[in-house]
């Protein structure tokens, strides 16, 4: 669908028109006002004063505006914002008919010249940064970058209304009388705002107020502002930069005035000139406005756009230090003033997104009006000093100008560094992560929490007591460790006291613990024996005795101690005959298992014993019997089975691990197993996961193995087989690439090839989407006069498929950027844009707008800053340069495609529409090697045929 | 018979399976036994075991507890759910009341297949879920 031209030339999405409209109307009219009372104001100053009061008057405007934002901001916070509109308006309109009044009086007392210039002044800032603040509301982030350059052209088209108004009336109509046509325009801004707040803002508004509420700490409420802005780097760093760029705007009018005023000399020509210029840097900066401002926010974003004023003050100061005539100063106010009221005000108006509204509400006034006027009193006390007093040149304020600007220019990039960290951070709040939290064992703090969790703790403090303390070794620890055991005789708390219980040489266990010698938890029979032998005199007498037990449980646990001794001395290893052990311990188990009534439940635990024993053992001559347990029929056994072949790294076990890849419930441990064999096996991996032939729950879990191996060459291997035809395949090997990037940040992966990967995906996707469309749209879709009565729920079902698919894609595109990009941050992201927050979304989206390469942006935010599908179908085709394919040829990619569930879907469609001429799509897959895909193709051959046989009859 | 992609057509209207994508649908259709009960039969009976759900797709059956009728099942309602959850007997007794054709979930096949396919786990979690968060802010109305 095309967009209305209207709509297409000012970038704007349905539904924005009405909103856009009512705003610039607003800022229209109040800048037109401005432009009404400023001039106004100026000419009854200086001709009442002269020239030379005016610096204190601006030196009054800093002054007065401290206190009057004092005070705004108590109430800013009390009021609902439209209502504080409201009431500002209102005064204001006040105000003006009060000094119109006062003026037809001919009232001439000084403090009211110095009242009317310190009102206009705060008033035209105040009401302007109500307006943006406003627009924050009505528009989101999204929107506001496209939107908030039209609202600035609106500003300067007001800006050159007013001007050539009050230039054309004032003649006819007197000056004073002028002010009575900014309280008419005042009033309409009135109605305005009660539109704009019930058609945008209102629930906005409402809904972040109440995350406010809900969200807010307590102690930011009555907190002074400028507190709020200097105890935030990202508010400080904003304020300076606001500040500076004020400074060198004063300094740069003191520059154009004095040139020109040095090359001008006759009163009226000057004021022509001015006056000239005045209009005609608002018809340039309205230009930039409509023509520039919204792609350069789009294609550089924030960053990018706060370069251009500074850029062009910065040129205009070389010519102007170059040349110092009056061609420069033009190029110089040209460039400041083009730039400042364009791109640079929605840029600056973009950074104050990231900031939560409440903090907002509290601070945009006090920087807007407070460090405005300061950094106006700062600029003025500048020039006094250097030009003044110190005789500094045009080429002196030139030089000022260019260091002010390179200090301007590493605000810029300091403060875009920070707007991207504060959405990320921003993402981030949802999840806070508790296993970063870091203990000091050394710290003798440590003590006093875990000794009362020793002494009084739940099973559960006791075991994260003990935890704390693995390594820790304390007499205040060692007098509780007894009572510790006796009170938890748990396995876990059993087994972590006997370890912790190793570091005292003076803490003898061994007769309490005779008991759990032949406990029934082999774990704890493990730890048992562990320290009997550790404390033991001669070790391999202790081991001995044990292995000589009547027990057959004492003995399992003995020969897996004494097998993981072996593993580090060679004199335990030669010294036990492990596969005569294992024989004998075979023969006891037989005997002491077997009877009339066999207890399954025992033989199955010691099954699983056995089966760790021979892992620990790892004796090629035992290997047989490893193999019986792996055929075994019980899953624990299976599992320990699983483990103990993975243990060995044999290959002779390979390909039977591989085959429970297949296993219900076994997966899991066989995955784990497998990964034990490491790199060698990868390339033997990689056959059996590109292998179509191969069972599918193998292929699909081949990626979990690579990820366990965790290594850069399992990385590489899997990076090289990412594109699989199989979207579940595919989306596997992306997720096991998550998991290894995750869990080592150093994983080199080849970034153009992700990035290509990526571009495929999103191919993808657009055209999943041309035929979700396809699909959707009845005059597009397939279906005959001789479709079925259940065709609208088979097409129902087919929409739905490839909704899943579509979810499915973007999920994939997101892990792709997570191996490009930091994971947290893009599956954050992705939360985000798929969450039902709009606001979130919008934060999202704005935070990937300034993360992603411009390549990459360009294919990925299509997706998903509109939910217009028309406006994505046409980025797609644009990126793509495909055209919309036609009904038929959707349903042909669908059955060709790499889906079977789609395949399945569509078969169904097809035989549901009584298209016959669709039938050879269908008979294609009467032969399919997926059962599923089979049985549709029959079933929807059947439908056609029995249609055609209708149409014969 | 109904093929698979009849049955997920079927499934899909069921709430308990509503957050389940349809390709994992496929796979629960493909542990669904289609019978048929003629009038008269009894399907169970009050503590009997649970081990299978039922859902219509012709007929009628009549679930009854102490004799009372609790409600009729007809076209795609569906009864014994919790059989599928927990190991309680049955509370009701099904008995057919005009000849049905049912799709039956056994169990232990139910089980096998949330142990093999987490996403299912998490669809019927977020069913669940769904109907508690519409059961509480139901109780919150009433508060």
């Amino acid at each position: 669908m095309q967009k209305p031209l209207l709509r297409k030339a000012l970038n704007l999405e349905p539904g924005e028109g009405k909103r856009a409209a009512l705003m610039f109307s607003y800022i229209f009219l109040l800048i037109a006002t401005l432009l009404v009372v400023k001039p106004v104001r100026n000419s009854l100053f200086l001709t009442h004063f002269g020239i030379e009061m005016l610096p204190y008057a601006f030196l009054l405007v800093a002054v007065v505006s401290g206190l009057f934002v004092a005070i705004y901001t108590r109430i800013a916070n009390k009021i609902r914002l439209d209502r504080l509109i409201q009431y500002t308006l209102g005064s204001s309109v006040g105000t003006i008919i009060v000094l119109w009044l006062l003026l037809q009086l001919h009232y001439e007392a000084g403090w009211f010249f110095f009242l009317l210039y310190v009102w206009v002044a705060i008033f035209g800032v105040l009401v302007t940064t109500q307006f943006w603040l406003l627009a924050n509301y009505v528009f989101n982030v999204r929107e506001a970058k496209r939107i908030f350059g039209l609202l600035g052209a609106g500003g300067i088209a007001g800006g050159i209304f007013g001007g050539y108004f009050t230039n054309i009336l004032a003649p006819f109509a007197g000056s004073e009388d002028l002010l009575l046509f900014g309280a008419l325009f005042l009033i309409g801004c009135m109605v305005l705002v009660q539109f704009v707040w019930t058609t945008g803002a209102q629930e906005t508004y409402r809904e972040q107020t109440q995350r406010r509420r809900k969200r807010q700490s307590a102690d930011l409420d009555g907190t002074n502002p400028m507190r709020i802005v200097f105890g935030n780097r990202y508010l400080s760093l904003l304020a300076t930069l606001i500040g500076v760029g004020v400074i060198i705007a004063n300094l740069v009018d003191y520059q154009y005035s004095a040139i020109a005023t040095s090359v001008i000399t006759d009163e009226d020509k000057l004021t022509a000139f001015f006056g000239f210029w005045l209009s005609t840097l608002s018809v340039f900066s309205l230009v930039i406005q409509l023509l520039l401002t919204s792609r350069v926010l789009r294609r550089y974003g924030v960053g990018g756009s706060l370069y251009f004023l500074p850029g062009g003050i910065l040129v205009g100061s070389i010519m102007v230090l170059i040349s110092g005539g009056l061609t420069s100063a033009v190029m110089i106010k040209l460039f400041e003033g083009g730039f400042k009221q364009s791109i640079h005000k929605a840029g600056l108006e973009l950074l104050w997104l990231p900031i939560p509204t409440s903090v907002k509400n509290r601070v945009k006034a006090f920087i807007d009006v407070f460090v405005d006027n300061t950094a106006t009193g700062i600029g003025g006390l500048l020039l006094i000093l250097l030009a003044d007093q110190l005789g500094w040149g045009i080429g002196g304020v030139s030089g000022l100008i260019i260091g002010l600007v390179a200090v301007w220019l590493v605000l810029n990039v300091i403060v875009r560094r920070e707007y991207v960290q504060s959405f990320r951070t921003a993402i981030e709040k949802r999840s806070i992560r508790l296993d970063q939290q870091v203990v000091n064992a050394q710290d003798p703090a440590l003590l006093e929490t875990v000794i009362p969790a020793l002494e009084t703790g739940n099973q559960k403090q006791v075991l994260y007591a003990l935890d704390l303390i693995e390594h820790v070794r304390h007499e205040e620890i060692k007098k509780r460790l007894t009572a510790v055991f006796e009170r938890h005789p748990s396995r876990d708390v059993i087994t972590r006291v006997l370890q912790n219980a190793l570091h005292y040489d003076d803490l003898d266990l061994r007769e309490m613990l005779q008991p759990y010698l032949s406990h029934e938890d082999a774990e704890i029979r493990v730890a048992v024996v562990t320290y009997l032998v550790t404390w033991a005199d001669d070790q391999a007498a202790a081991l001995t005795e044990l292995l000589s037990s009547d027990s057959v449980r004492v003995r399992m646990a003995a020969l897996r101690v004494t097998a993981d001794l072996g593993r580090h001395q060679k004199s335990v290893r030669t010294a036990i005959d492990f596969q005569g052990q294992f024989e004998s311990l075979l023969m006891l188990f037989d005997e002491q298992t077997a009877g009339e009534e066999p207890d399954d439940e025992l033989i199955r635990s010691l099954r699983v014993e056995l089966a760790e024993v021979l892992g620990a053992v790892n004796l090629p001559e035992l290997y047989p019997y490893l193999h019986m347990l792996l055929a075994d029929e019980s899953v624990p056994v299976l599992r320990a089975a699983v483990r103990a072949a993975g243990s060995t790294q044999s290959d002779e076990f390979l390909y039977t691990l591989v085959a429970h890849l297949n296993t219900k419930y076994v997966r899991k441990t066989a995955r784990d197993a497998l990964a034990m064999y490491g790199e060698a096996q990868i390339p033997m991996f990689i056959d059996r996961l590109n292998d179509p032939r191969e069972n599918q729950y193998i292929r699909l879990s081949i990626p979990g193995v690579l990820a366990r191996i965790g290594t850069q060459t399992a990385a590489r291997a899997l990076q090289e087989n990412l594109v699989q035809d199989n979207i579940h395949l595919r989306h596997e090997c992306i997720r096991s690439l998550n998991r290894l990037r995750n869990e080592y940040e150093d994983l080199r992966l080849d970034r153009s090839q992700l990035d290509e990967d990526l571009l495929e995906e999103a191919r993808t996707y657009y055209f999943t989407l041309e035929i979700l469309q396809q699909q959707t749209d009845d005059r597009q879709s397939v279906g005959s006069r001789f479709a079925s009565e259940d065709f609208p729920r088979a097409r129902k079902l087919l929409v739905r498929a490839l909704e899943e698919r579509l979810d499915r894609n973007l999920e994939i595109i997101f892990r792709l950027l997570g191996l490009r990009y930091v994971p947290e941050d893009m599956k954050n992201a992705y939360m985000q844009v798929t969450g039902s927050k709009m606001d979130l979304r919008a934060d999202a989206i704005e935070f990937l707008d300034n993360v992603l390469d411009q390549k990459l942006k360009r294919v990925v935010l299509p997706m998903v800053e509109t939910p217009n599908v028309d406006v994505k179908l046409e980025h797609g085709r644009e990126l793509f340069s495909h055209d919309p394919p036609s009904g038929e040829y959707c349903l042909q990619m669908l059955l060709e495609g790499d889906d079977d569930w789609l395949k399945v879907c569509t078969l169904y469609t097809i035989g549901e529409s009584g298209e016959r001429s669709l039938s050879p799509l269908v008979e294609a897959h009467l032969m399919a090697n997926e059962r599923i895909v089979r049985e549709t193709a029959e079933l929807a051959y059947r439908r056609l045929n029995i249609e055609l046989d209708k149409m014969g009859a | 018979m109904l093929t698979t992609v009849e049955k997920v057509i079927f499934l899909q209207d069921i709430d308990v399976f509503q957050s389940i994508s349809t390709s994992d649908l496929a796979y629960l259709a493909a542990i669904t036994e289609e019978m048929e009960a003629d009038e008269g039969r009894v399907l169970f009976k009050e503590g009997d075991a649970s081990d299978s759900m039922y859902m219509v797709i012709e007929g009628t059956v009549r679930l009854l507890r102490n004799d009372t009728e609790v409600m009729t099942a007809g076209f795609k309602d569906v009864f014994g759910t919790w059989a599928l959850f927990d190991d309680e007997p049955r509370m009701v007794r099904a008995e057919v009341t005009e000849h049905a054709r049912l799709l039956r979930i056994e169990k232990d096949d139910f089980i096998d297949l949330l142990a093999d396919h987490v996403q299912i786990t998490q669809g019927v979690f977020k069913a669940m879920v769904g109907r508690l968060r519409g059961l509480a802010s139901r109780f919150n109305k009433q508060d």
